[in-house]
């Protein structure tokens, strides 16, 4: 589904924030991209939506290699990976509602694009977004989102990905800014959001309870370099240890 | 540091001739000046209607048209949004011309350019206003918070609409609160316009003190302070309302 | 009830809420729209006109170019005329301001009643503009660089004055409550307390207002009132159109080096 070959991300000459690093993602997988903070995880991510355009390397998404495409293609692409952010990443003076339809900017005509008017179907799948989200407070989808709590900022965020019936999901450290239970429920949702309409997930975390918990597979990075992959029952101590030693070099790349 | 201080005031004083003995040789004068000037003169009242609505006209006028140009080119003049190095320097050496030359100055150069009357000081005020507002609608701009603008990117968004939804919604507040500071600051330069010929209640008040009629100067100078002060009050109401 | 059931009964008052909003919206933008055209019948503004004005325009800025370089010794002594107008316009007011400003305030004030007085002499001096001050000085003082001082003394005395007594009002009472509690009397509290939590936004607001004052200095000599400004009138009046630019290109000169140290004086002292 997603194949990452060899790449790099250097954003100063000569300090890679990822380097060479090689992955190949099922359908269905849920990836954990595992490792401290600064370790290249943001990046990585951001690579395989073109957000972030590689220094040298390839991604290939769904069979289309993006380095190749047009800006157009591109956008087609981006339409069907959706993505979840540490900080919500919520417009804060759109409602919740169009920050939702935000999701749906894709593929919405110029005229309503411009006139901030979406169809009724739009606001429909944006009220059943908001729904599977877990928002169910219809009094909420008017309001602004910065009267909302940390966790129903990011159903929000959920929902606004939810809209687009994505593939992919890239989570960027979803529930860092939670606090413990909410980190749960969101993590929940993600999972079974996923695994009902087999979405494909790659999301970053450096809490590593729930990454075991709840991953399928693996990533561990150090230094930019993948220092293990494997699934969640094989992640040792040591291996722990290693990845979030700053001390080491160069990880050795282990895939069993 | 204060020796500095001290050495600059004392010679700023002996270049501008002030001091306590010039001061209290104008005070007979002033004091003489004020016995002329009181009590105001309210008799000019029912020529100065059509003045002070043309007074505000020319604030309101002035404040919407250099909003809605100053948009655009603040967008150019951004350097997140501006389409090239080339443009982003020139207009922001543009911008910096506009708002260096006083309003005043302006309105004197458009009306020995195309005449005496309120469009001359409708175009100065513009000319000013998009320089103003202009840079610091391209500040607001670049302090946008990047995480929202990098969402909608995300999503397979067009530039444009990411601009429309990520980066346009987060300084309509800013925007907004200059449009009314300005509005509030072009009425204030409305009135003097009329100065330099102008339009609107400066040209009268400098009708009557050419005329040496204090007494209705003054009175209109109290019609000017009220005026001002309303849209002072109606901004400040406004600005609690809308931000 | 199913999916679309669910969501069709949420989108009626969802689709209700937004409409009424956009009706808001729709309408104060017709608003000012006829507010635009109201304004733009009173002052005689109209595209015409100003696409005829253009060529007018174009053509003095022609005529103003070159700018003329042989008044330049000539314009050294208005220009530091300016200068030291607009310095002394700024630091005088000092004297005033100050203790006005603790009159006006209501947490230093002796009476609401005298600090609402105060409070509106000052907004007078303030909302006159300088101009008409300079104005009004030189008909009583004759010509020259004196009632520019004044004028822009007046009108800061009444700007700073209302800056400062804001921010001695929006000190911290518990500030006040700390020093009171150590047994001080109230000329102590004030000077101990309030004046230096207050220092660094009245210092803020000197610098901004030695700014605008330099900016006014330049355009008080129109009335007479000395400095460039009365260079770059005569210019005008005149005819002397390469002259009158010199004059502006030293105005802006002006404002923009007094703007560069401003803003350096800013960083290093607050």
């Amino acid at each position: 589904m997603i194949i990452v070959k060899n790449l790099t991300k250097a954003y100063r000459k000569n300090v890679p924030a990822i380097e060479d690093v090689s992955l190949s993602i099922k359908r269905g997988e849920f990836l954990v991209l595992f490792g401290p903070s600064g370790v290249g995880k943001s990046t990585l991510l951001r690579c395989i939506n073109y957000l972030v355009k590689p220094t040298s390397g390839e991604v290939i998404v769904d069979g289309q290699s993006l380095g190749g495409l047009s800006k157009g293609e591109l956008l087609e692409v981006r339409l069907g990976i959706g993505m979840i952010f540490q900080e919500f990443n919520l417009v804060n003076r759109l409602s919740v509602l169009t920050n939702v339809l935000c999701g749906l900017l894709g593929k919405t005509g110029f005229l309503r694009a411009f006139s901030y008017s979406f169809s009724r179907e739009d606001h429909e799948a944006a009220i059943r977004a908001l729904k599977r989200a877990g928002l169910d407070d219809e009094s909420l989808y008017l309001r602004r989102p910065d009267t909302l709590s940390g966790g129903q900022k990011q159903r929000v965020g959920i929902a606004r990905m939810l809209i687009q019936e994505p593939k992919v999901v890239l989570a960027d450290e979803p529930i860092a800014s939670l606090d413990l239970k909410m980190k749960h429920a969101i993590m929940e949702l993600i999972a079974n959001i996923a695994a009902k309409d087999g979405i494909t997930v790659v999301m970053s975390l450096h809490n590593i309870e729930i990454a075991r918990q709840y991953a399928s597979r693996i990533v561990g990075l150090c230094q930019g370099r993948i220092a293990f992959d494997g699934s969640a029952d094989s992640l040792s101590k040591d291996v722990i240890n290693k990845v979030f030693d700053l001390r080491t070099k160069y990880a050795e790349s282990g895939i069993p | 540091m204060v020796t500095a201080a001290i050495a600059v005031y004392w010679w700023s004083a002996r270049g501008t001739e002030v001091s306590l003995a010039e001061f209290t040789r104008g005070l007979p004068a002033i004091w003489d000046m004020l016995g002329h000037m009181f009590p105001p003169d309210p008799s000019i009242l029912g020529e100065l209607w059509w003045p002070m609505i043309e007074t505000l006209q020319i604030g309101i006028l002035s404040t919407m048209i250099a909003a809605i140009i100053a948009f655009p080119v603040a967008f150019l003049a951004a350097a997140n949004t501006s389409p090239h190095g080339i443009v982003y320097f020139s207009v922001r050496i543009i911008l910096n011309v506009f708002r260096g030359v006083s309003e005043i100055i302006w309105g004197l150069f458009f009306v020995v350019a195309i005449g005496l009357g309120s469009f001359a000081g409708v175009l100065a005020l513009v000319v000013f206003g998009v320089g103003a507002i202009g840079k610091l609608l391209s500040e607001a701009l670049e302090s946008v918070d990047p995480g929202p603008v990098e969402a909608i990117r995300s999503t397979g968004a067009s530039n444009w609409r990411v601009f429309l939804y990520g980066v346009f919604p987060q300084v309509i507040p800013l925007y907004l609160s200059y449009c009314l500071y300005y509005w509030d600051h072009n009425t204030r330069q409305a009135a003097i316009l009329g100065f330099v010929g102008a339009g609107g209640i400066g040209y009268t008040l400098f009708v009557s003190l050419s005329m040496y009629e204090f007494e209705q100067a003054t009175f209109q100078i109290l019609v000017m302070v009220l005026l001002i002060t309303a849209i002072d009050r109606f901004c400040w109401f406004l600005r609690r309302r809308i931000i | 009830m199913n999916k679309h059931q669910q969501a069709g009964r949420g989108t009626v008052s969802v689709l209700e809420g937004q409409r009424e909003r956009r009706l808001r919206y729709a309408l104060t933008l017709l608003g000012l729209v006829g507010v635009f055209i109201w304004a733009s019948w009173g002052t005689g503004f109209n595209v015409p006109k100003l696409i005829g004005g253009l060529p007018h325009v174009y053509r003095l800025a022609c005529r103003m170019l070159p700018p003329a370089t042989e008044v330049l010794p000539r314009l050294v002594k208005p220009t530091i005329e300016t200068i030291q107008m607009a310095l002394l316009g700024t630091v005088i007011p000092l004297f005033f301001a100050i203790p006005l400003s603790l009159v006006a305030a209501l947490n230093t004030g002796p009476h609401p009643a005298i600090s609402y007085t105060t409070r509106i002499v000052l907004n007078t001096l303030r909302t006159v503009p300088e101009l008409i001050w300079a104005l009004l000085l030189v008909s009583a003082v004759g010509l020259g660089a004196f009632p520019g001082v004044l004028a822009l003394t007046l009108h800061t005395i009444g700007g700073l004055g209302k800056y400062y007594y804001e921010a001695i009002e929006a000190v911290d009472p518990k500030v006040i409550e700390a020093v009171e509690a150590t047994g001080a009397n109230r000329f102590k509290v004030i000077w101990f307390g309030i004046l230096p939590t207050c220092l660094p936004v009245m210092m803020s607001s000197t610098l901004w207002y030695y700014e605008y004052n330099n900016r006014a200095s330049t355009i008080l000599g129109l009335v007479g009132a000395g400095g460039i400004g009365l260079a770059l009138t005569h210019a005008f009046q005149d005819f002397r159109y390469t002259e009158a630019v010199t004059c502006l290109i030293i105005i802006v000169l002006i404002v923009t080096v007094v703007d560069r140290v401003s803003a350096y004086l800013r960083a290093r002292i607050i």
